[in-house]
């Protein structure tokens, strides 16, 4: 949008301008660039109108014109408002923040009292970050303007040179320091005036750990000033105590705090913590202060056992009165305040455990408040293993004694209300997570699962009225039949308990539309089963968007190109990406208001928050795998060659980019509910484990992409066509050294990946997926691409020979059987039938589809890379016809080279052939199947209504996965297509 | 158990279990930021003792003192659906009047749908009261009408910012 700001501008400017600015705020970029050139023929004069001609340009994609004519305009140094604010927008739009610096630079010098240009220009090197002038113009701008926010900006200024200097000892010596000095001497000169002021000494001072110091500004008259926060300067203060051991005063001051909010966790635990530093040191009140009346009881610090535990029940009993009075929930900080008394009690081997009670009773005492919300096991989760593990199956037992349920005719006990519904959960979760689930036999465990799923269809009756967008009360009993299936599944490795899966989730979510742990379970099953096609709707069902992007996109990211579905996955990496670039713009953006109102704490908060969403694995792992499909899918097709893509591209081969130690992992991997016991559990260590398979996963990639350009480039060394080319000229490494060492480094990286102990590391169901590596070295689809590498720069070396080598030749024609030898054993591996028997059973083979993606991409780039063998071959052989039409008569022996190419050629098509009908042998419609019909899954179709349903919810499971199998047979045929169409143009 | 702390960016990250509701809006990434960037003191996050993020509540406040139309707005609160039922809403609400109060507005308002009559219902526990309806607020297919909701706070001594306009109004009447 433009914005008009222009006060200065005399009316009839403004007039002519009017339609311009309309059309640009319309979209009507086109209409806009007329309007701007019929301004323009009248007068010529008018900047501003170039300038918006030149956004309008930008916008339509017209990047050098634009930008050219934004350069005309800086030349006549603008200094009236609409032109500098429509340049402001343009450079900011063309991303060239370093323009906006320069443009107010200029208009300040002709106006150097100007108070408006100076904000920008401050404001223009905070987008480009550059803190040392932030604090040079924030100083000259106090001196001609003296208002306090500017100097305050120029204190931040130095805080943030601290905290960005890679010098640890110049930030703690110097820059904050400084920034404290700065402060101090407004301090002394009484000319603090703002919260703001206040809070950035604060601020400084904790950067300085000068807690003692903190404690006086929040203590003395610059403490008034902290008006806008609740609680500011007591809370504050209580935290500094704890920060500094200051355990007699920390504890009265959290006691204060926690008398006004008894729930709060955070002050329950650090009432504890400083309560229980005071025991360890054998604290007690110094004598005089004992009967000192000023401090009121509340004040004074506890410091044994007895009076800790006093404390808590006297706050309990106040809350327990008060909740009965008011008829709201009670407060469960308090409460559970003993639990974490018990917890480090008990960590520490202290004996006074014994004096807070049988532990049992306490569990059984906040069960019988709080077990029928659904969040008591969330609240005791974490104080479980408190319980002896000999206790756990009679804990277990004597909750469900206390469960009043009804006997059903089949014999289950149900839950006669929705409070006994959320009751009975909990004691299943605790069951399950004390591993009492784990020591069932798998038949066990299959009827446990039956049970559960009866429990869940018994609970619909009490969800009637409950709106479409409410969770019915008893989805997480089938939540744990899933878990349950997936057990047995993972035990028996038998398929048929994940179709089973599939049914009753599909089942599920008819009577629980909104329920998102059902739907983020359907996508990863329905991924592990091959079929990416359910999961478009699923994911827009789950409405994720915006940062939800980057958090939750790696649930469906890998597998919609590891399944083939490369349609849905360009359109996937577009949001994506589009949401990574609109990023880093707004988080600028809104530190500038965060210096415009003071909030400068958010300041590194912001900084801190852009850095992990620039550097986010996901934005790297999609940049790289939408070129690579991009590559795959598009090169080589009507005309648009392999070059034109990779000059497009913008890749530099010879360097990587990435920052590999700074990549931060933003992966919301606790979404997934799980009930497993801790040790079953997606641990941190998986979390590093995960995150560094990911890393090799990315580092193939980047590789791959890297000398897919390199060897791109490889053709372009003749000194016509450089121009566009980058390196090479002259300093960098010559495009075969660049495509040599990535072979190389392709090579060492694949050899150890294939080493690395992790690579077959089980990860839990409810984790992040597994990364394409397992596949990819099976297939030896790296391999072939070495090899393709390899014979690409043999030909290379080939062809800038003056007397073609024999040997070289020779060796080229070995490396070509070998691509060929590799790929025939591949295919032949991975061409399997879609559905096998197997003792007398039939069986659906969900592995095959990921490996047959692999190959038909690895295929595909061993094309791409014939056709850049093919330019290095062609020139050759018409350098050889020319040769023997001028020795005319005397035939000139062919170079075997040429034969062995087409040979290759040849086989290549084969090897294409042979692929496509292994991908059309996994196209179910191809089969004519019924997947349905099949009896894959073994589900007893009987009379009964919910088992109806039930056979309902698995036959659309198999319509899915044959509209998703014939999806991706069909994408994969179309690719292997084209690839066959560029193979048959590439003749010598 | 729970502590309510201001809302960080960090929270973006792992809000999920919250905004993955049907009825809870994930806002463009500027949409925060442009909160905490101006109002960081409205917007808090109650946090469970195993670090979930059990709900949020955004707030503002905006208006004109001279024309006492100075006051604090709930932008958006929500609480994930295993914590409902814990009087969290509640006690975020009477955060952000704490807030507002610190601020000296003179009332609290909110917007919401006249079809969320478990939303109303609350509201009206915590003693707020329909101010107007607002036509066609909230688009959406059909289009849906809103609630505009007060509560006069200490320094409105007669609650004249509360009494309830007869006609209903359009959005654009609406700042």
């Amino acid at each position: 949008m433009a914005n008009r700001g222009g006060h200065h501008v005399d009316a009839v400017t403004e007039r002519r301008l009017k339609p311009i600015y309309d059309n640009l705020d319309n979209g009507n970029y086109k209409t806009a660039v007329q309007m701007a050139d019929k301004v323009l023929k009248k007068h010529k004069e008018l900047q501003c109108a170039k300038v918006l001609k030149a956004l309008a340009l930008l916008r339509i994609g017209k990047r050098r014109e634009s930008f050219s004519l934004t350069q005309d305009v800086m030349v006549t140094k603008p200094v009236d408002e609409p032109t500098l604010q429509a340049l402001t927008i343009c450079f900011r739009e063309m991303q060239k923040p370093e323009q906006i610096i320069e443009l107010y630079t200029t208009a300040l010098k002709s106006n150097p009292k100007n108070e408006e240009f100076h904000t920008h220009l401050f404001m223009a090197l905070v987008r480009v970050g550059d803190y040392k002038r932030q604090q040079q113009v924030a100083k000259e701008m106090y001196k001609v303007f003296p208002k306090n926010p500017y100097y305050f900006w120029g204190v931040m200024s130095t805080i943030l040179q601290a905290l960005t200097s890679t010098d640890e000892k110049l930030a703690q010596m110097m820059y904050l320091p400084l920034a404290e000095k700065m402060v101090e001497r407004m301090v002394k000169e009484k000319r603090i005036e703002a919260e703001a002021e206040v809070n950035i000494y604060l601020m400084i001072l904790g950067y300085l750990n000068k807690h003692e110091k903190a404690i006086e500004v929040l203590d003395g008259e610059l403490g008034k000033f902290l008006k806008v926060e609740v609680d500011a300067c007591p809370i504050r203060k209580a935290e500094l105590l704890c920060k500094m051991g200051r355990w007699a005063e920390a504890n009265s001051a959290y006691k204060a705090l926690l008398t006004k909010r008894p729930d709060n966790w955070l002050y329950c635990q650090q009432y504890l913590k400083s309560a229980l530093g005071l025991i360890e040191n054998n604290w007690s009140p110094p004598a005089a202060d004992e009967n000192d009346g000023e401090n009121e009881k509340t004040c004074q610090p506890d410091y044994t056992m007895d009076m800790v535990l006093d404390f808590i029940q006297e706050t309990a009993e106040v809350e327990e009165k008060k909740a009965a009075a008011a008829s709201h929930a009670h407060p469960r900080g308090i409460l559970l305040s003993r639990f974490e008394l018990l917890r480090i009690l008990k960590e520490k081997e202290s004996p006074d455990i014994g004096k807070i009670g049988p532990v049992l009773e306490l569990f059984r005492s906040y069960f019988e408040l709080f077990g029928d919300r659904p969040c008591c096991y969330d609240d005791l989760c974490q104080f479980l293993p408190l319980i002896a593990p000999e206790d756990h199956q009679c804990f277990v037992q004597s909750l469900l004694d206390g469960l009043d349920m009804e006997l059903g005719e089949d014999g289950i006990k149900y839950a006669k209300s929705i409070k006994q519904i959320y009751r009975h959960l909990c004691i299943l979760k605790i069951s399950r997570r004390f591993g009492l689930q784990d020591k069932l036999s798998q038949d066990e465990k299959l009827a446990l699962a039956d049970e559960l799923i009866k429990h869940s269809e018994a609970a619909l009756s009490y969800g009637k009225e409950l709106l479409f967008t409410d969770l019915q009360y008893g989805d997480e009993y089938l939540l744990m039949a899933v878990h349950l299936l997936t057990d047995v599944w993972e035990a028996t490795g038998e398929d048929k308990y994940l179709w089973r899966m599939l049914g009753l989730l599909e089942n599920g979510l008819t009577s629980s539309a909104s329920c998102h742990h059902m739907k983020l379970l359907l996508i990863r099953l329905y991924c592990l089963a091959g079929a990416f096609g359910p999961i478009p709707d699923l994911y827009d069902g789950l409405d994720i968007k915006h940062v939800q992007q980057d958090t939750l996109g790696y649930t469906v990211s890998g597998y919609v190109t590891s399944l083939g579905h490369f349609t849905s996955a360009n359109a996937l990496f577009n949001t994506t990406l589009k949401f990574f670039t609109s990023n880093n713009k707004d988080t600028t953006e809104y530190m500038i208001t965060a210096y415009k109102f003071g909030t400068f704490h958010k300041i590194p908060e912001f900084l801190t928050f852009q850095r992990r969403i620039r550097n986010s694995i996901h934005c790297i792992q999609v940049t790289v795998e939408k070129l690579l499909l991009e590559l795959l899918t598009e090169a080589e097709i009507a005309g648009n060659t392999l070059q034109d893509f990779i000059l497009d591209m913008d890749i530099h081969p010879e360097k990587d980019n990435t920052k590999w130690d700074e990549i931060c992992d933003n992966r919301d991997l606790d979404v997934m509910v799980s009930w497993a016991p801790e040790h079953r559990l997606f641990s941190a260590e998986d979390r590093k484990v995960s995150l560094q398979l990911e890393k090799s996963w990315l580092k193939v990639r980047q590789l791959m992409l890297r000398s897919l350009a390199a060897a791109t480039y490889l053709t372009q060394n003749s000194p016509s066509t450089t121009t566009n080319t980058p390196t090479n000229n002259g300093d960098g490494p010559s495009h075969e050294k660049v495509l040599a060492m990535l072979t190389e480094q392709l090579d060492r990286h694949l050899t150890e990946v294939a080493e690395d102990p992790t690579l077959h590391k089980k990860l839990p169901l409810q984790g992040p997926p597994c990364t394409r590596l397992v596949n990819y070295l099976k297939g030896n689809c790296g391999k072939v691409f070495l090899l393709a590498l390899k014979a690409m720069l043999s030909v290379h070396e080939l062809s800038t020979q003056q007397d073609q080598s024999a040997d070289l030749q020779s060796t080229i024609e070995q490396t070509f059987t070998n691509i060929t030898d590799k790929c025939t054993e591949s295919i032949r591996r991975s061409r399997r039938c879609l559905i096998k028997e197997e003792g007398g059973a039939r069986l659906f083979d969900r592995h095959t589809l990921p490996e047959l993606v692999l190959l038909v991409e690895t295929l595909g780039f061993i094309i791409l890379l014939a056709g850049v063998k093919h330019r290095l071959l062609k020139p050759m052989k018409l350098a050889a016809i020319r040769k023997s039409r001028k020795k005319k008569g005397g035939a000139t022996p062919k170079l075997p080279i040429f034969q062995h190419f087409k040979d290759y050629i040849d086989n290549v098509q084969q090897l294409s052939d042979g692929l496509s009908m292994a991908v059309q042998d996994i196209d179910p419609t191809m089969l004519s199947l019924d997947l349905g019909k099949l009896n894959l899954s073994e589900n007893s179709v009987e009379a009964n209504d919910e088992e109806a349903s039930l056979a309902r919810a698995e036959n659309t499971v198999w319509k899915r996965m044959e509209k998703s199998y014939h999806e991706t047979s069909k994408e994969l045929l179309d690719v292997l297509k084209n690839k066959k169409d560029f193979l048959a143009t590439l003749k010598l | 158990m729970t502590t309510v702390r201001p809302f960080t960016c960090e929270d973006l990250f792992k809000f999920n279990n919250v905004n993955l509701d049907p009825l809870t809006e994930t806002y463009g990434v500027a949409f925060y930021l442009q909160y905490l960037a101006h109002w960081p003191e409205y917007f808090q996050v109650c946090e469970s003792a195993s670090g979930k993020i059990m709900g949020y509540i955004m707030g503002k406040s905006e208006g004109s003192i001279p024309q006492e139309t100075w006051h604090g707005h709930v932008t958006a609160v929500t609480v994930a659906p295993e914590y409902r039922r814990l009087g969290l809403a509640a006690k975020m609400m009477n955060f952000l009047e704490e807030v507002s109060e610190k601020q000296s507005c003179f009332f609290v308002d909110l917007f919401v749908r006249v079809s969320n009559e478990v939303a109303v219902t609350m509201y009206k526990r915590l003693g707020y009261t329909v101010y107007r309806r607002v036509i066609e607020y909230y688009s959406g297919d059909p289009d849906e009408d809103a609630f505009d909701m007060r509560k006069a706070l200490s320094r409105d001594k007669d609650k004249k910012s509360v009494v309830p306009l007869k006609d209903p109004v359009y959005p654009e009447d609406v700042e």
